[in-house]
C-alpha cells in the first residue's frame, strides 16, 4: 500500500479497507506467521525506532509496521513485512541492508532499503541456538574433563567441573525457555556492515552473525552478565563498541564485539539508550539520569538536565544533538552535549530520534513528526 | 307512574322504540342503572389510574428479539461494570481546580456522592478517593501513593504537591479535564440494592442529585455537569411527566373549539366529560393490566382523547338536528344513536386495527403503545357511543345553538363552495398534476430519510437539553466518546487472559480500529500490554503481549473494572465512535461482524453486541425491516376494511391515494427535519394512516350515498362537504391540536412524534377534502340519474 495523498483524505480509508480485512481476519496462525497489515492509521501508532539509511528514513513499531520516507519524513509509505509482531529497532548499515528485530525473537532483514522484508530469525529458532550452544559447551566442558588428569590437576578439573554443572544448569532454564517459546523481546542491533553485526535483547539475548544473517550464533558466552538483565542499546563509539541495560549495565568492546568488558557504570538504575556523536557518547536512563564520556566509557560526567523523565533516545546531527523523554520532551544541545535545554514538549511519549538535514524526525506512542530544526516547528 | 298513564306511556314507550334495534332498547331502557354502573366503573378505574407510574426501561425501548440483544441481555451482568455509573463533573469558572475552595467544594461533592444510595462505594472514584494514586518508576522499582496528598491542607505547598501528583497519575482527560479546570467524581451504581435486593429507583436517585448536589454547590464559580444513564433515565420520567402540562393545554382548546363548532355549553361539556373519561379508563386499565406509562405510551390518551372528541362531535350534530326535526330530548339522542353507532363503531373498529398492525414490530414500547391504543378505541366505544348518548338524552342540546345550526346549515359557506370545485375536471386534473409533483419532491427528499438518531448525545433528550450540555462538556473537555460500541469476547473459564485470547482481542482492536468513524477502542490487551511495559521499567519497547503465560497473568494482576468477568470467560472490547449516527453503525457492526465469522472458533467467540451503539445498531437494523412489513400491514389492513366496506377498486384508490401521498410527504418531512425512523417515529405513519382513512370513509360514504340518489359529483360533493365536511375538518383540527401540544415536551422523541402525527393528520385531512374529490371525478362515473331524481334529493337537503 502507498501513502495518504494530500487532499483527498477519504478515499485510502476505503481503499484500505479491502486489503485489510483479508490478512487481519486469518485465525488460528501463529502471529509470527500473520503479514503485517497495511493502514493509513500505522504512522499514528506507536513507532518505536528510526533509521536514516543515508537516503531514506525507516521507522518500524507495533503490529509488524515499517514505514519509510523518501522526504525527510514528509510522505511516509508502508513496506509489506512478513509478521505482525511488533518491531522495536532498525538499523541499516549501508543504504541497501539492514535489519528490524522486535518481539517474540524476530529479525527481519531488508537488501532493498526497506521496501520488502524477510525473517531471518524467531525466537523459536534462537531457543534452539541457545539450546545448542549448551550442548556443545557442555560436550566441550566434558571432553576437556575427560582430558585432565584429576589428580595432577585438582584444581583445574574443579574449575571444569564447576563449569560443567553451571552449564547444565543453565542448559535446563534453556530448556524451559523452549517450552514457553518466543517470549523474549529484542531490543537493538547494531552491524559494522551489510554481513557482520549484533543483536541484543531481553534477559541477556545476545546473537552475532558473520554472513549477513543466514547464520546466527549466541553471543552469551563473551560476556558476563550473570543475573541475566536486559540489554537494551549498543552502539559504536570511535572504534570501540559500548552496550548498556537494566540495572546500570555498562560494557564496552574493543576487538568490535568479539569480546566485551563490564565498565564501571556511574549510575544503578537502568540505561536504556547510548548515542555516540564525534568523539563523545552519551548514555542515559530511568529518571533523566544523563551521562556523557569523552573517552569511550572509561570515565563519564554526569550531565545536569532539568527533567525527572526517562530519556529514551538520542540523536546526533545538523551540528547539534537531541534526547528524547517518555514524557514527550525534547532536548537539545549544541555544545557537544556538555549541556542541554528545552526544545519542546508533546506530552506523548517519544521512543527515538533522527537529525536529518535540517530536520528532526520524532517518533513515539502516537507515530512519527517530522518537524524542521532549529526552530523543530511541525511542518504543515 | 300512575296506572291511568300506562296506557300513554306505553305509546310512547312504542313509537320511540320503533324500528330500534335491540341495543339500543337496552341501553335507554335502564338509563340510570347504566348510569350508576358508568359511574362505578369509572371510579374504581380512576383509583387505578391514579397508581400508574411514568417509567423508562431501557430494554422495552430495544428489540430483545434480535441476535445482538439476546446475547448482550446474556452476558448484561458480565458486562454490567461499563455501563451504569454516573460521572460528575465540578467545574470551576475562575482559574484553574488547584485553588483551596475548588479543591473543598469537590471533596464535599466526592463525599456527599459517596453517601448516596445506589452507589458503590468501593468503586467511587475521584481524586479525593484514595484509590486513585499516582506512580513512578524508580532505581528500585514503582513508587507512588494516592493523589491527595497525605499531609494536604490547603497550603500553596500541599496544592503544588497535589498539582504534581495528578500530572504524574495518568487521570488527566479521565478524571481531571484537559484544560484542568474540571475535575469529576466516577460513581458506579449498584442495579440491585445490595441490602434489601431492590432495584434502583432511578428518578429518585436522579432527583437527589440534584437536590444534594447540583442545587447545593453550583454557583457563580462552580458548575456542576452529570451525565450517566441514571441521569437519563431521571430526566426522561421528569420530562415524561411534564406532559401533563401540554394535556391540560389540549384539554382547554378542544373545550373552546367544541364550543365554537356546537355553540353549546353543556354538550361541549359533555363531550369533553365522556373523552376524560374514556382517558381515566383507559388509564385504569393499563394499570390493572400490569402496564406502566412509558413515554411511548403517554401519546395514547392523547389520541384517546382526541378521536372521543370528534366522535363525540358526530353524536353532538346528530342530536342536535334530530332536536331540529321536533324530536325531544330522549328521542333526539336515541336516533342520533340509531343513526350512528354503526358507523361509529365501523371507524373505531378500523382505527383498532390500524393500531394492532404496530404489534408485527418486535420492539416492546411499540406492542405496549400498540396494546395501550387498541384499549383506549374499545373504552371510546363505551364513553362516547353509549356514555355520551345517555347523557345527552337528559340534557339535551341549547336551543340557542340548534338555531344557528339551522341558520348555517341552510346557508352556502364559501369554503364549502371553494372545495366543491374540486370535482371539477380542469380543477381535478391541476390538482392531481400538483400533487403528483409534490409527490415527486416527496419522494425525493425521502430518499435522504436516514435510520436512527443523527444527533449528537443522548437521543431521547433534545439536542439542547441540560442532560446533553452536560454530556457534551464531558466530551469536549475529557478524552473519551459517549457512543460505545462493546464486542464481547468469549471464551472458556479462566482463558480470558491467556495469550491467544488476549492476541486475538489486539488483531480485533486494530482491525477496529481502521473502520472509520472509529476513535479509539480499548481492550484487556492494552492493560496487558501497560502491565508488561510497567514491569520493565515503563519502557515503551515492551509495550505488547507476552506469551509467557505468567509474565501476563501478572501484567493483568490488578484487573480494571469491567474489563473481565467473574470467573475469567469474557472481556469485552469498547470501540468508542465518533457518533452513532446509521451510516457509522452499520460500517462497524459489517467489520466486527466479518471479523467475528473468519475468527470464531470452539475456544474463542467474538459476540455482537452491547453498549450504546451496539444496542442502537440492533434496533436500526429491525426498524428497517419493520418499516416496510408495517407499511405492508397496514396498507393491507386499511385496504381490506375499505374494499369490504365499498366493494370497488375505484373508490379503494381514491380513500387510499390521499393516505399514500401524506405518508410519502411525511417521509419528505423527516428527512428534510433531520428526524430519523426510529423507535419513537416508526408508529407515527401507522397511527395516522389508521386515524387519516377515517375521513376517507366518513366522506366516501357520504358521497357515494349522495351520487346514489342521481346528483353529478359536484352537488353529491357539495352536499357532502355540508353534512360531514365539517366533522371531518373538526376531526383533523383537534386530533391535530391534541398533539400538537407534544412539539414543546423536552423529550426530543415526544415532540417528533408531535411534529410528525400533526402533520399526519392535517395532511390526511386535507388529502381527503381536496385529493379525493379530484380523484373521484378522474375514476368514478356519476351513475346514469334522473332529473327528477336530483332535484327530489337536492329539496331534502334544504330542509
Amino acid at each position: 500500500m502507498t501513502t495518504r495523498p494530500k487532499g483527498i483524505p477519504l478515499l485510502p480509508w476505503l481503499a484500505m479497507l479491502l486489503p485489510l480485512t483479508a490478512p487481519a481476519l486469518q485465525a488460528d496462525t501463529d502471529l509470527l506467521e500473520q503479514p503485517s497489515t497495511a493502514s493509513p492509521l500505522a504512522q499514528h501508532a506507536l513507532l518505536l525506532d528510526l533509521a536514516d539509511t543515508g537516503s531514506r528514513l525507516v521507522a518500524v513499531g507495533e503490529r509488524g509496521h515499517i514505514l519509510y520516507s523518501d522526504d525527510d519524513g514528509g510522505q511516509w509509505q508502508q513496506a509489506s513485512t512478513p509478521s505482525i509482531i511488533t518491531l522495536t529497532a532498525v538499523y541499516f548499515p549501508t543504504a541497501d541492508v539492514g535489519w528490524a528485530v522486535g518481539h517474540d525473537g524476530l529479525v527481519l532483514h531488508s537488501s532493498d532499503g526497506g521496501n520488502s522484508w524477510t525473517r531471518q530469525l524467531d525466537g523459536f529458532a534462537a531457543n534452539r541456538l541457545v539450546i545448542e550452544r549448551f550442548e556443545t559447551l557442555i560436550a566441550e566442558t566434558e571432553a576437556a574433563l575427560a582430558d585432565v588428569d584429576a589428580e595432577a590437576d585438582a584444581d583445574e578439573a574443579e574449575r571444569l567441573q564447576q563449569r560443567l554443572d553451571d552449564l547444565e544448569y543453565r542448559l535446563e532454564e534453556a530448556r524451559i525457555a523452549g517450552e514457553e517459546g518466543a517470549t523474549k523481546p529484542f531490543l537493538d542491533l547494531w552491524f559494522a556492515n551489510e554481513r557482520e553485526g549484533f543483536i541484543v535483547g531481553a534477559y541477556g539475548l545476545f546473537f552475532r552473525t558473520e554472513d549477513g544473517g543466514r547464520s546466527w550464533s549466541p553471543w552469551f558466552e563473551h560476556i558476563d552478565n550473570e543475573f541475566g538483565y536486559h540489554y537494551n542499546a549498543i552502539t559504536e563509539a570511535g572504534d570501540s563498541l559500548l552496550m548498556a541495560g537494566e540495572a546500570g549495565t555498562l560494557y564496552r568492546s574493543d576487538d568490535t564485539g568479539r569480546s566485551w568488558q563490564a565498565l564501571e557504570s556511574p549510575y544503578e538504575g537502568s540505561w536504556f539508550g547510548l548515542t555516540g556523536c564525534d568523539d563523545s557518547v552519551l548514555v542515559y536512563g530511568l529518571r533523566g539520569n544523563l551521562f556523557r564520556s569523552g573517552d569511550r566509557g572509561d570515565s563519564w560526567q554526569q550531565v545536569p538536565l532539568e527533567n525527572t523523565a526517562t530519556l529514551t533516545g538520542g540523536a546526533c546531527g545538523n551540528e547539534a544533538l537531541v534526547l528524547t523523554t517518555a514524557a514527550g520532551q525534547v532536548f537539545e544541545s549544541r555544545d557537544g552535549g556538555h549541556s542541554f535545554s528545552p526544545l519542546r514538549d508533546d506530552h506523548s511519549p517519544y521512543s527515538a530520534a533522527v537529525l536529518h538535514d535540517e530536520r528532526l524526525i520524532l517518533v513515539g506512542l502516537d507515530g512519527v513528526r517530522s518537524l524542521t530544526q532549529p526552530d523543530a516547528e511541525a511542518t504543515p | 307512574m300512575t296506572h291511568s298513564n300506562e296506557p300513554l306511556h306505553h305509546h310512547i314507550q312504542a313509537s320511540r322504540d320503533a324500528g330500534a334495534p335491540l341495543i339500543e332498547r337496552l341501553l335507554f331502557g335502564r338509563r340510570p342503572l347504566f348510569l350508576v354502573l358508568f359511574l362505578a366503573v369509572t371510579l374504581a378505574l380512576g383509583f387505578q389510574a391514579l397508581h400508574l407510574k411514568p417509567e423508562a426501561s431501557f430494554e422495552k425501548m430495544i428489540p430483545t428479539q434480535h441476535p445482538y440483544i439476546v446475547t448482550y441481555l446474556a452476558h448484561k451482568d458480565d458486562v454490567a461494570g461499563l455501563g451504569n455509573a454516573v460521572r460528575i463533573a465540578v467545574e470551576t469558572t475562575d482559574g484553574d481546580i488547584f485553588t483551596e475552595e475548588f479543591q473543598k467544594t469537590l471533596k464535599a461533592v466526592n463525599d456527599e456522592v459517596f453517601l448516596l444510595p445506589g452507589v458503590n462505594r468501593t468503586e467511587v472514584k475521584s481524586i479525593w478517593t484514595p484509590n486513585v494514586r499516582w506512580t513512578e518508576v524508580t532505581e528500585e522499582g514503582f513508587i507512588g501513593g494516592p493523589v491527595i496528598p497525605d499531609d494536604y491542607d490547603g497550603s500553596a505547598r500541599s496544592l503544588d504537591d497535589l498539582r504534581t501528583n495528578v500530572m504524574r497519575s495518568g487521570e488527566i482527560g479521565t478524571l481531571v479535564s484537559n484544560d484542568l479546570r474540571s475535575a469529576l467524581i466516577y460513581a458506579p451504581l449498584f442495579d440491585l440494592d445490595p441490602d434489601n435486593g431492590e432495584p434502583l429507583d432511578y428518578q429518585r436517585f436522579s432527583e437527589r442529585l440534584e437536590t444534594l448536589v447540583r442545587d447545593r454547590y453550583q454557583s457563580e464559580q462552580v458548575r456542576i455537569h452529570i451525565t450517566g444513564f441514571a441521569k437519563i433515565v431521571g430526566d426522561l420520567i421528569d420530562g415524561a411527566t411534564e406532559v401533563a402540562v401540554f394535556f391540560g393545554t389540549a384539554l382547554l382548546i378542544t373545550l373552546v373549539m367544541l364550543y365554537l363548532y356546537s355553540r353549546c355549553v353543556r354538550s361541549s361539556l359533555i363531550a369533553l366529560l365522556c373523552s376524560v373519561t374514556a382517558i381515566i379508563w383507559q388509564l385504569g386499565l393499563l394499570k390493572s393490566l400490569g402496564f406502566g406509562l412509558d413515554p411511548y405510551s403517554m401519546l395514547v390518551p392523547f389520541l384517546v382523547f382526541a378521536i372521543g372528541v370528534s366522535h363525540g362531535v358526530q353524536i353532538i350534530n346528530a342530536v342536535g338536528q334530530e332536536s331540529l326535526q321536533g324530536a325531544d330530548r330522549l328521542l333526539a339522542a336515541r336516533r342520533a344513536f340509531r343513526s350512528l353507532y354503526v358507523p361509529g363503531l365501523t371507524a373505531l373498529v378500523s382505527d383498532g386495527i390500524g393500531f394492532a398492525t404496530l404489534l408485527v414490530i418486535q420492539i416492546q414500547v411499540i406492542q405496549d403503545l400498540a396494546i395501550a391504543a387498541s384499549i383506549g378505541v374499545a373504552v371510546i366505544i363505551l364513553s362516547n357511543l353509549v356514555l355520551l348518548p345517555i347523557l345527552m338524552s337528559y340534557t339535551g342540546v341549547s336551543p340557542s345553538s340548534m338555531q344557528r345550526q339551522q341558520a348555517s346549515s341552510q346557508g352556502a359557506h364559501p369554503v364549502w363552495t371553494l372545495l366543491s370545485g374540486f370535482t371539477g375536471k380542469r380543477v381535478a386534473l391541476g390538482t392531481l398534476a400538483a400533487a403528483a409533483v409534490l409527490l415527486g419532491f416527496g419522494l425525493h427528499y425521502s430518499q435522504n430519510l436516514r435510520i436512527g438518531d443523527l444527533d449528537a448525545g443522548a437521543p431521547e433528550l433534545r439536542p439542547d437539553s441540560r442532560y446533553n450540555r452536560d454530556n457534551a462538556y464531558l466530551g469536549e473537555h475529557y478524552s473519551a466518546s459517549t457512543d460505545i460500541f462493546v464486542t464481547m469476547v468469549k471464551t472458556a473459564p479462566e482463558q480470558c487472559m491467556q495469550y491467544d485470547t488476549l492476541a486475538s482481542v489486539d488483531r480485533f482492536k486494530w482491525h477496529m480500529q481502521n473502520v472509520p468513524g472509529v476513535q479509539s477502542v480499548s481492550t484487556l490487551a492494552d492493560y496487558s500490554k501497560r502491565g508488561i511495559a510497567g514491569m520493565n521499567e515503563g519502557n515503551l519497547k515492551w509495550l505488547a503481549l507476552n506469551r509467557n503465560q505468567q509474565i501476563s497473568n501478572m501484567s493483568l494482576s490488578r484487573p480494571p473494572a469491567g474489563m473481565l468477568n467473574f470467573d475469567c470467560s469474557l472481556t469485552p472490547v469498547i470501540v468508542y465512535l465518533n457518533d452513532h449516527r446509521a451510516e457509522t453503525l452499520t460500517r462497524v457492526v459489517a467489520a466486527a461482524e466479518d471479523f467475528a465469522a473468519a475468527n470464531n472458533s470452539d475456544d474463542i467467540q467474538f459476540l455482537l453486541a452491547a453498549g450504546n451503539a451496539g444496542i442502537e445498531a440492533a434496533t436500526n437494523r429491525v426498524i428497517s425491516t419493520a418499516q416496510y412489513k408495517m407499511l405492508a400491514w397496514v396498507y393491507g389492513v386499511v385496504g381490506l376494511l375499505c374494499l369490504i366496506t365499498f366493494r370497488s377498486l375505484r373508490t379503494l384508490t381514491c380513500i387510499l391515494v390521499p393516505l399514500a401521498f401524506t405518508s410519502v410527504l411525511c417521509q419528505a418531512l423527516m428527512a428534510w427535519l433531520g428526524i430519523g425512523i426510529k423507535v419513537a417515529t416508526l408508529p407515527v405513519i401507522a397511527l395516522g394512516v389508521g386515524i387519516g382513512v377515517d375521513y376517507g370513509i366518513y366522506i366516501y360514504s357520504k358521497l357515494e350515498t349522495y351520487l346514489k340518489t342521481g346528483m353529478n359529483l359536484h352537488d353529491a360533493y357539495f352536499a357532502t362537504l355540508k353534512s360531514t365536511g365539517k366533522a371531518v375538518a373538526f376531526t383533523g383540527l383537534t386530533l391535530a391540536i391534541g398533539v400538537g401540544t407534544w412539539v414543546l415536551s423536552p423529550i426530543k422523541f415526544q415532540a417528533d412524534m408531535g411534529i410528525l402525527l400533526t402533520f399526519m393528520f392535517l395532511c390526511n385531512m386535507l388529502g381527503a377534502l381536496v385529493l379525493l374529490p379530484a380523484l373521484a371525478r378522474l375514476l368514478v362515473r356519476s351513475p346514469p340519474a334522473h332529473i327528477e331524481q336530483a332535484a327530489e334529493a337536492r329539496e331534502s337537503l334544504q330542509v
